[in-house]
């Protein structure tokens, strides 16, 4: 038997949750907790849970807190988000904090079932949903872009062609600040420190 | 101000009082002058002809006399005879005129000789010699005569004017025959025999026991016509004079008051606030020119201080204006105006910004009220209600098909509180939740959205406000762009910089018309935004495509 502890602020949710898992053999609800401190409160009373379903926006201790706390105190807890939010952040965040798995809300019993046992094997689980906005919110993350937008390549060619800030503001009627905006992007983009260095390595790579 | 007499008319009568006595004065002394010196050079001349006049006819009569007295010439007569002949007692020896006794009227002279004991040798003569040197009338004029008076007061040698009249019928009394019987030489102005008025020289003449007055004279009118050409001339110059000088008083008198009067019309044009006028004077004198000077400058003090003055009623503040001197009320008037419409213009701007922010911040309550009213009490409810749909004895088809709609209204539910008020904003900040609303529209449209993030110390997370702003924004530039502006390319930059943050959204769209209103309430919603935290918020749009660029300060 897998001990499960629910911590979930939305007692109707908490108690459907474990009221569908009483009927299984192989999951055994140990408590629904009303938010983080009541979970932790529990755990430093001597409680012990296999796998914990947590729930992430919680009044007084959210989930991503918890995690923080279990992955000090408690590293042998294996944490499921469960949540309501579909957003790469929360599932970047919660990987961060050491959460093994992450489900949306809406998750059927099956798939709940299957990632409390994968989970508890100490393996990762994440359904393709959740993998594909994890992915994708770690990509734009790593991201380093190399390109120019239009609009930069523009002021760019204008820069190494020797025009000021004033100038070129005039010549693409925008204001100047938009102008020195979109240099001060360029050279972050580049990673380099000024306009000279910003114009040879642009020509390197052959932005321009 | 209509009584008063005018500065023209004083100008013209000093003028006129100062130069015209002046000017009669002058010609009064010059005519008298003249007129004295016509007088002396008369007389002068007249004594001089008179003078001639006497010695020649003393020579003549004296060598008469020798000639008489030498030789045998008359008649010898006794001494009573000669004594009733010359109506005579004593000096019977000598001239005697005889002329009253003798000839009808014509001047007679008898010489007379005593040859021995009462017998007398007598001589008659006819002073034509006399009347000779008499006619001779060198230096005399028209009028001038020399003529001789007997004691008898009657002339001896004819008068010029009445030559067919015997001498003898005429009397003259006249002053000068009357001096010079008084053994007196000298000159004068008299009446003569005639009773017109001369200018005469006389003297008693004695030859022999001859008593005449010898007397030259010449008539004033004739001796004085240089005088009356004089007066006549002078006269003449006298009008023309007068003449000139009122006519340049009047002159001057224009060119003084000229400038005043048009003075006065500026200064009535500014007196009724009108003071759109260029002052092109240039009036004669340096008093006149240094006052339009200064009214010239008083009037470019004045159109600046009201340039000024209509920049405050325009309520542009930013305009400046430099006092024009320490007394300068109206400017310091005005300046301390500006600064009291500032400071109210600045708190009725706080107060405005105050309220945008309150209704701002409301709405943004209000979003984050319904946001988690959806998050905590529909989802919950939702995923209860799956959870419940699972656990009953359903036939597998109805059971997946309300599973599904469950999981759709989830999925709806989530964006709905996406859009209202992602969660993420607030635990991870800004550039995370534009990152993911990117992400979200990505498969939604086929315009190529990137999203740039150059990340500073906060790690984009600007804190509430900033981030709902800037999340407000994002949200509507990527919804107009992708709804409207038919672009290719989205590129949204979001550069943490070390007080502030920037936004810059561009695409490569139709662009639109920035100054349509019916674009509208989006747009003056960014701005809004961007005002509450006292950002700056740029717009340009044109046909190769719309940028928008925010820059937010951070919250101290």
């Amino acid at each position: 038997m897998i001990k499960i502890g629910i911590v979930d602020d939305h007692q109707l949710f908490s108690s459907g949750l474990a009221a569908m898992f009483s009927n299984t053999e192989k999951i055994e609800v140990v408590g629904t907790y009303g938010d983080g401190e009541d979970f932790l409160t529990f755990l430093e009373s001597g409680g012990e849970v296999d796998v914990v379903l947590l729930d992430i926006s919680m009044p007084k201790i959210g989930g991503l807190e918890v995690l923080e706390i279990l992955r000090k105190t408690k590293p042998n807890i294996k944490a499921i988000m469960l949540s309501m939010h579909n957003d790469g952040n929360y599932i970047v965040q919660s990987v961060r904090n050491g959460a093994l798995g992450y489900l949306l809300k809406n998750a059927d019993q099956e798939e709940l079932t299957s990632a409390i046992i994968t989970v508890y094997e100490g393996k990762k689980y994440f359904n393709r949903e959740t993998t594909e906005l994890l992915l994708n919110n770690m990509a734009v993350e790593g991201e380093v872009v190399k390109k120019l937008s239009p609009r930069e390549r523009e002021i760019l060619e204008l820069i190494a062609e020797g025009f000021t800030t004033k100038e070129i503001a005039e010549k693409l009627f925008i204001s100047t600040r938009t102008v020195e905006t979109h240099r001060v992007n360029m050279l972050k983009k580049l990673n380099v420190k000024n306009s000279a260095e910003l114009i040879k390595k642009a020509s390197e790579l052959k932005l321009i | 101000m209509k009584n008063g007499i005018s500065i023209k008319f004083w100008v013209v009568f000093l003028v006129n009082l100062l130069f015209v006595p002046t000017i009669l004065l002058v010609s009064l002394f010059f005519y008298q002058q003249f007129k004295t010196s016509i007088d002396e050079r008369v007389l002068l001349q007249l004594t001089s002809i008179r003078g001639l006049k006497r010695v020649q006819i003393e020579d003549f009569l004296e060598r008469e006399w020798s000639a008489f007295e030498q030789g045998q010439e008359g008649e010898l007569i006794e001494e009573e005879e000669l004594s009733k002949l010359l109506d005579k007692r004593s000096e019977l020896e000598g001239i005697h005129d005889v002329t009253g006794l003798r000839s009808g009227g014509l001047l007679k002279l008898a010489f007379v000789k005593k040859e021995e004991s009462r017998t007398f040798r007598i001589s008659y003569e006819d002073g034509d010699e006399i009347k000779k040197i008499l006619l001779e009338r060198t230096g005399m004029g028209k009028s001038g005569e020399s003529y001789l008076v007997g004691e008898d007061f009657r002339l001896r040698s004819r008068s010029r004017f009445f030559p067919e009249k015997a001498p003898y019928d005429f009397e003259c009394r006249s002053l000068g025959v009357l001096e010079a019987f008084n053994q007196k030489e000298g000159k004068g102005i008299y009446d003569e025999y005639r009773g017109v008025e001369v200018y005469g020289a006389y003297q008693f003449l004695n030859a022999r026991g001859l008593k005449w007055a010898i007397l030259s004279e010449i008539d004033t009118e004739e001796a004085l016509e240089p005088l009356v050409a004089l007066k006549k001339n002078l006269i003449l110059i006298l009008v023309l004079s007068i003449l000139v000088i009122f006519i340049l008083s009047l002159f001057l008198a224009g060119a003084l008051t000229r400038p005043l009067l048009r003075m006065k019309y500026y200064l009535d044009r500014m007196s009724h606030g009108d003071y759109d006028f260029e002052i092109n004077a240039s009036p004669v004198g340096y008093e006149m020119r240094i006052m339009y000077d200064s009214l010239s400058e008083m009037v470019a003090k004045f159109k600046s201080t009201i340039a000024f003055s209509k920049e405050i009623g325009e309520m542009n503040l930013a305009a400046d204006y430099k006092l024009i001197g320490e007394n300068d009320t109206l400017g310091k008037s005005l300046l301390s105006m500006k600064e009291q419409l500032r400071k109210i213009n600045e708190s009725e701007s706080q107060r405005q910004r105050e309220l945008r922010s309150a209704i701002v911040s409301g709405q943004e309550k209000e979003r984050l009220r319904l946001s988690k009213e959806l998050h905590d009490g529909l989802g919950p409810m939702l995923t209860h209600l799956k959870l419940l749909i699972q656990s009953q004895e359903l036939p597998a088809e109805g059971k997946n098909a309300l599973k599904n709609i469950i999981d759709d209204t989830v999925k709806e539910v989530r964006r709905m509180t996406f859009n209202l008020m992602p969660q993420s904003l607030m635990d991870f900040g800004v550039a995370k939740s534009v990152q993911n609303l990117v992400l979200m529209l990505k498969p939604l449209t086929n315009i190529e959205i990137e999203f740039i993030y150059h990340s500073g110390e906060r790690q984009g997370n600007f804190g509430d406000d900033v981030n709902i702003c800037l999340f407000r924004i994002a949200q509507e530039c990527l919804n107009n762009g992708i709804k409207h502006s038919a672009a290719e390319n989205i590129v949204l930059v979001l550069t943490e910089e070390k007080k502030q943050v920037n936004l810059y959204y561009s695409d490569d769209g139709k662009g639109f018309d920035i100054n349509d209103v019916s674009g509208g309430s989006g747009l003056s919603n960014m701005k809004a935004r961007t005002d509450v935290l006292g950002g700056s918020f740029e717009m340009s749009s044109a046909e190769e495509g719309t940028t928008i660029d925010v820059t937010l300060p951070f919250q101290k």
